[in-house]
C-alpha cells in the first residue's frame, strides 16, 4: 500500500508491504517495521528494532503524532487521495485566517476591541480565563473586526468562534 | 488521635493527605464540585460530599457549605491542603468555633504571615533582611507610581492575600503600571478573594530557596532543610530539588537559623515554609512565609525519611514532634517535576480534555503523587497541576538520571502536559551542572525549543509511520450517512488492493 506523508511541506512516499512488515521510502531504503496498537490512541512501534511509544490524535486535516513525547503534525494521503489530486480534484480548503477561535475552554474576560476596530498583528483582542490564569488572545492578522460573537462573561468551549477579522 | 478528617481540597494534594490518613487509620471525608464527582480524591476517600458547582467560589471556596458538611459528617479535624482556603483565617476561625480542629497554624500566625505586608514588618523587627518594597497595599495609580519610582524599576506587583505567583507581574517601566495593576487585582481577587496588591524590588539573577520548618505546641521548632525552587515559569515553580546545588553549609545554616527565628516569632504551629531570595552574591532576603503544606514538600520527605502530613496531623492533635533538630540529617538528593496540564512549548497554554490513556513511571527511587486517572476530564476551572513526579538518589547525579528515566516512561494521552518540557530542562547543561537561577528558564527558552526540534527530526520516520497506521485504521470509522464521499473512497481503496 502506498501513502504519501507530509510534514512541513516535505513529502515522503511510503510503500508498505504488510505481510513482510517492511517499508520502503521513496522507492528505496527498506525498513523493518512492527506497529502494534496498545490503546485507543497509542501504539508500540519497533522500527528496525528500535522501540518507540506513539500517540496519535486525529486532527481536522491530518494527524498529531507524539513519538516518545515529541509531537509532529502530519498529513497523510493514500492512493485515492493521490489519484484525485492527479485529476485536479481537491478537497475545498476555505481560508479561515481571519477567524479567531478559542484554543482553550474557559470564560471570556475583558474584550479590548469592538466591532469596527482596526487591529494590528499581535494586538491583544481579549482575555480568556482558564485554570485561574488570564490567557491573552492576540490578533493573528491585521485587519478590521467584522464580528464579535461573544461578550465578557460568556463561557467558551475549545474551538468556538470568538470573532472574525477581515484584512 | 482524630477519628475522621475532612480534606477541604481536591486534586493531587487531597489524594496525598487521604493516603496518610488511611495509613494512620483515620477516616477521610472528601468534598467535591460537580465536575469532580469521579476525581481520584473522591474515589479513594471513605466518604465524599458534593460541595457545589464547578467554579471554585461555589465549591472549594464555599465556606458556609463546607462548614455544613463538616458538621454533617462529624469530622473532628479539617486539613485544608494548599491553595483554596488553606491561608484563609476566617475559615480557620469558623472551623475552630464549631469545635473542630484546624490542621494548620493558629489564626494569628495565618493572619500575620499570610498577610505578606504584616509578615515583612514582623521580620524586619527581628532583624532579618527583606526585599525593598511597599509596606501598605497599593490602591491608587498615583500611589503605585510614586512607590514604584522610589523602589526603582524593574518592580514586581504581587498579591497580598496569597502566593503561588497568582496575580504577580514584572514591570519594566511606568507605562505598564496601570494595565498591570488592573489585571493583578483581578487575578488576586479570583485566586484569594482578596484584591490587595503591593510592590517589590525585582532582584537580578536571584535564587528562590525555601526552608521547611515544623513547630509543635511544646515550643519545639525544627528546620528540615532547604528546597531549591529557582526553575519557574510564569513565576510558578515547576522543578524543585534538595539540597540546593547553589548554597554551602554556612549559608544553609544561616537560612535555617533565620527561618527558625521567624517561625518562633509568630508562635507558629505545624508545617510552614520560609521563602528566601538569594542573589548571586549569596545575600539573602526574606520573601514570605507560607503557613501551610507546600506543593513541593515531598522532596523534603524523601531526603529526611519523614511523612510531613503525618507530623502535621500529630502536632495538630497535641503531640510532640517525632524528631528534634539533631535528628534531621538529610540523606541523598531528591528532585520533583510538576506535571501540569499545559503545553510547555506553546507559551504554557493550559490544556483541557479527557485523559484517554496514561502510564505512570515506577521503579526504584520513583514516587508519583497524582490527582488524575484514565478517563478523567481536565476542566478549565482549577489549577492545572495534575501531579508531581519525585525521584530520590544517593547523590544528585543518581536522582537526576532517575528523573530522566522516569519522565521518559511517563505518558499522558488526551491532553498536553509538561512532561516533555521538564525532560528538556533537566537535560540542559545548566540544570545538569546545577548552575541556574530564577532567570535561567527565560534565558534558555530558545535553546530548549531548538533541542526539541532536533529530537523531532530524529523521530520523523516513526511519526510518519504512526500517522499512516492511524489513517489506515481510522478510515472506515469515519464513515457516516452524511459523509458519502469518504465511504466511496474506502470502497475504492479496497478494490485497488484486490486488483493488485
Amino acid at each position: 500500500m502506498k501513502f504519501t506523508t507530509i510534514i512541513d511541506n516535505i513529502s515522503v512516499e511510503m510503500n508498505f508491504f504488510p505481510s513482510l512488515k517492511t517499508l520502503s521510502i521513496n522507492s528505496k531504503n527498506e525498513h523493518n517495521i512492527d506497529c502494534v496498537q496498545l490503546g485507543i490512541n497509542s501504539y508500540s512501534l519497533l522500527l528496525n528494532g528500535k522501540s518507540h511509544y506513539l500517540t496519535v490524535n486525529k486532527l481536522m486535516d491530518g494527524y498529531e503524532v507524539i513519538v516518545d513525547h515529541y509531537t509532529q503534525i502530519i498529513k497523510v494521503q493514500d492512493e485515492i487521495d493521490i489519484l484525485l489530486e492527479k485529476f485536479g480534484i481537491q478537497n475545498e480548503t476555505d481560508s479561515h485566517t481571519g477567524e479567531v477561535h478559542a484554543l482553550i475552554p474557559g470564560l471570556v474576560g475583558r474584550l479590548f476591541v469592538k466591532q469596527g476596530d482596526i487591529v494590528e498583528v499581535g494586538q491583544k483582542l481579549l482575555i480568556i480565563e482558564a485554570m485561574k490564569m488570564e490567557n491573552e488572545i492576540d490578533s493573528p492578522i491585521a485587519g478590521l473586526i467584522e464580528n464579535i460573537h461573544l461578550k465578557s462573561g460568556d463561557k467558551v468551549e475549545k474551538g468556538d468562534l470568538i470573532m472574525e477579522i477581515k484584512n | 488521635m482524630f477519628q475522621k478528617i475532612l480534606i477541604a481540597n481536591r486534586g493531587e494534594i487531597a489524594v496525598r493527605i487521604i493516603r496518610t490518613c488511611r495509613e494512620m487509620g483515620i477516616q477521610t471525608v472528601a468534598i467535591y464540585s460537580e465536575p469532580d464527582r469521579t476525581s481520584p480524591h473522591v474515589l479513594i476517600a471513605d466518604e465524599a460530599y458534593l460541595v457545589g458547582s464547578a467554579p471554585s467560589s461555589e465549591s472549594y471556596l464555599n465556606v458556609p457549605k463546607i462548614l455544613e458538611i463538616i458538621q454533617k459528617c462529624k469530622a473532628d479535624a479539617v486539613h485544608p491542603g494548599y491553595g483554596f482556603l488553606s491561608e484563609n483565617c476566617d475559615f480557620a476561625e469558623a472551623v475552630q468555633k464549631t469545635g473542630v480542629v484546624w490542621i494548620g497554624p493558629s489564626m494569628e500566625s495565618i493572619a500575620t504571615m499570610g498577610d505578606k505586608m504584616a509578615a515583612r514588618k514582623l521580620v524586619l523587627k527581628i532583624g532579618a533582611p527583606v526585599v525593598p518594597g511597599t509596606t501598605k497595599p497599593i490602591i491608587s495609580i498615583k500611589d503605585a507610581s510614586k512607590s514604584a519610582n522610589k523602589i526603582g524599576y524593574p518592580i514586581l506587583i504581587k498579591a497580598a492575600g496569597g502566593g503561588g505567583g497568582k496575580g504577580m507581574r514584572i514591570l519594566h517601566s511606568e507605562n505598564e503600571l496601570e494595565d498591570a495593576m488592573v489585571r493583578a487585582k483581578a487575578e488576586a481577587e479570583k485566586a484569594f478573594a482578596d484584591d490587595r496588591i503591593y510592590l517589590e524590588k525585582y532582584l537580578e539573577e536571584p535564587h528562590h530557596i525555601e526552608i521547611q520548618v515544623f513547630a509543635d505546641s511544646y515550643g519545639n521548632v525544627v528546620s528540615l532543610g532547604e528546597r531549591e525552587c529557582s526553575i519557574q515559569r510564569r513565576y510558578q515553580k515547576i522543578i524543585e530539588e534538595t539540597p540546593s546545588p547553589f548554597i554551602d553549609d554556612k549559608l544553609r545554616k544561616e537560612l535555617s537559623d533565620t527561618a527558625v527565628n521567624i517561625t518562633k516569632s509568630c508562635h507558629y504551629l505545624g508545617a510552614g515554609t520560609i521563602e528566601f531570595l538569594v542573589d548571586k552574591h549569596k545575600n539573602f532576603y526574606f520573601l514570605e512565609m507560607n503557613t501551610r503544606l507546600q506543593v513541593e514538600h515531598p522532596i523534603t520527605e524523601m531526603v529526611n525519611g519523614l511523612d510531613l502530613v503525618k507530623e502535621q496531623i500529630c502536632v495538630a492533635a497535641g503531640e510532640k514532634l517525632s524528631f528534634t533538630q539533631k535528628d534531621i540529617q538529610p540523606v541523598g538528593h531528591a528532585i520533583e517535576c510538576r506535571i501540569y496540564a499545559e503545553d510547555g512549548f506553546n507559551n504554557f497554554a493550559p490544556s483541557t480534555g479527557v485523559i484517554t490513556e496514561m502510564s505512570i513511571p515506577h521503579g526504584l527511587g520513583v514516587r508519583m503523587d497524582e490527582g488524575i486517572r484514565t478517563g478523567q476530564e481536565i476542566t478549565p476551572y482549577y489549577d492545572p497541576l495534575l501531579g508531581k513526579l519525585i525521584t530520590w538518589g544517593i547523590d544528585r547525579q543518581t536522582a537526576l538520571r532517575r528523573m530522566i528515566r522516569a519522565l521518559g516512561e511517563f505518558h499522558i494521552t488526551g491532553i498536553k502536559s509538561s512532561i516533555l518540557f521538564c525532560l528538556m530542562v533537566i537535560q540542559h547543561k545548566y540544570f545538569k551542572e546545577g548552575n541556574y537561577s530564577t532567570h535561567t528558564l527565560d534565558l534558555i527558552k530558545n535553546e530548549l525549543q531548538r533541542d526539541v526540534n532536533i529530537h523531532f527530526e530524529k523521530r520523523d520516520l516513526a511519526a510518519r509511520i504512526g500517522a499512516v497506521q492511524s489513517h489506515h485504521q481510522l478510515k472506515p470509522k469515519i464513515i457516516s450517512p452524511e459523509n458519502q464521499q469518504q465511504k466511496t473512497n474506502w470502497a475504492l481503496t479496497g478494490r485497488i488492493d484486490e486488483l493488485r
